[in-house]
């Protein structure tokens, strides 16, 4: 049985090392891949991802249990996200997706439950035109849709994460759900 | 923006739920079609070791440090030069000390006897050292004769080949975040 977040956190303040490496490699791969298709720079996003960890590990005493981790830890991850853009200048600026973005971590990922080279390669299709669709939305509508559909949170979550309102955070998803289904339809998809 | 394309992808059935839900208006179905095509989203891998680098960044774990950069070994080795050098400028005090009950038993013909004794013995051991010397010179001369020619040589470049790689595959096995770049595992 997988051991709770907060049993984690609690063993991690009591000083168990391995506490801190699982509480790390648990979160690694979401928070990376969300910083990763925010800042659109693979070097960057680890460099953004260690600082995430690392002063979560340092305020680990402060965390609430009563919160969910996830959620404290993804808020971390978007004020520390939000700064290294804003100093960068591209917040206000949506993000083209281009041929020329270091995406290479995310196309080299391989999924282990597609049977054989067909699958895999319509896998890879629908990887690649969805990679696009995100990349192809607001920086702001692309967090909301990835906590949202990629990590399954709740609208409050993301509200707390964001420190956006909740009606603002419904109001992106929607505008975003309608983008992405322009872009997809005109990529040749629902035809 | 995206392209636009004319060809209609085989793999279609998620997006085609997905979007046939938004075109009802139904906020729900698409909402839960929209979750389940976000499933084949590709996920990112930071590089290998990335848990082990944030534990040590974060001073959660200590990196191993080099025995003499401990501030202890340091100190133990400072202390035992100074007591080297404080023994040496005692010794000839210790040894007369020593010697000085037996002062009245040497004689003039003792001290030449002992002397040429020792004389006799130390040429033994220069004899015996020089031999050793000389197996050693044989084998350098041997191990050079083969070396000046182009197949000694070639020899002993790929050993060196052979042993530099060894050395290098050894330590990244013992030391696996030196790779920086590497195949996500999945």
């Amino acid at each position: 049985m997988e051991i709770s977040d907060a049993e984690l956190v609690a063993r991690a303040i009591a000083g168990s090392e391995p506490a801190y490496g699982e509480l790390v490699r648990r979160y690694e791969r979401p928070l990376f891949s969300l910083i990763l298709r925010l800042v659109r720079d693979a070097a960057q996003a680890e460099d953004l991802a260690q600082d995430v960890f690392i002063k979560a590990i340092r305020a680990l005493q402060s965390y609430d249990p009563s919160r969910k981790f996830s959620s404290w830890l993804f808020k971390i991850a978007h004020n520390t996200t939000i700064d290294h853009l804003r100093r960068r200048g591209l917040d206000t600026e949506p993000l083209e997706s281009g041929e020329d973005d270091d995406f290479g971590p995310l196309r080299s990922i391989a999924d282990t439950t597609i049977a054989g080279p067909a699958d895999e390669l319509e896998r890879r299709e629908l990887g690649e035109a969805l990679d696009r669709a995100v990349g192809a939305l607001r920086p702001e509508y692309r967090e909301v849709m990835l906590l949202r559909f990629r990590e399954n949170m709740a609208y409050e979550e993301i509200a707390e994460i964001t420190g956006l309102p909740l009606g603002t955070v419904k109001t992106h998803i929607h505008r975003a759900r309608k983008e992405m289904a322009e872009i997809l339809s005109a990529m040749g998809y629902g035809r | 923006m995206p392209r636009e394309t004319t060809r209609k992808p085989a793999f279609e059935k998620l997006p085609a739920a997905w979007l046939e839900a938004e075109a009802r208006g139904d906020d729900s179905a698409a909402e839960e079609a929209l979750a389940s095509l976000m499933t084949r989203l590709p996920e990112a891998s930071p590089r290998p070791g990335f848990a082990a680098r944030v534990l040590r960044q974060s001073g959660v774990v200590k990196a191993r440090r080099d025995l003499f950069a401990r501030r202890s070994v340091q100190w133990a080795i400072a202390a035992s030069l100074v007591l080297a050098a404080v023994s040496l400028l005692v010794v000839p005090g210790v040894v007369k000390a020593v010697l000085s009950p037996f002062a009245g038993s040497f004689s003039v013909a003792g001290v030449l006897g002992g002397a040429s004794q020792l004389f006799v013995l130390a040429g033994r051991w220069v004899s015996a050292g020089a031999a050793y010397w000389r197996l050693a010179s044989d084998i350098g001369s041997a191990c050079s004769l083969a070396l000046s020619k182009p197949p000694g040589a070639l020899l002993l470049l790929g050993l060196s080949i052979v042993g530099a790689g060894a050395f290098r595959g050894l330590n990244r096995l013992m030391s696996p975040e030196r790779s920086a770049f590497h195949a996500p595992s999945h």
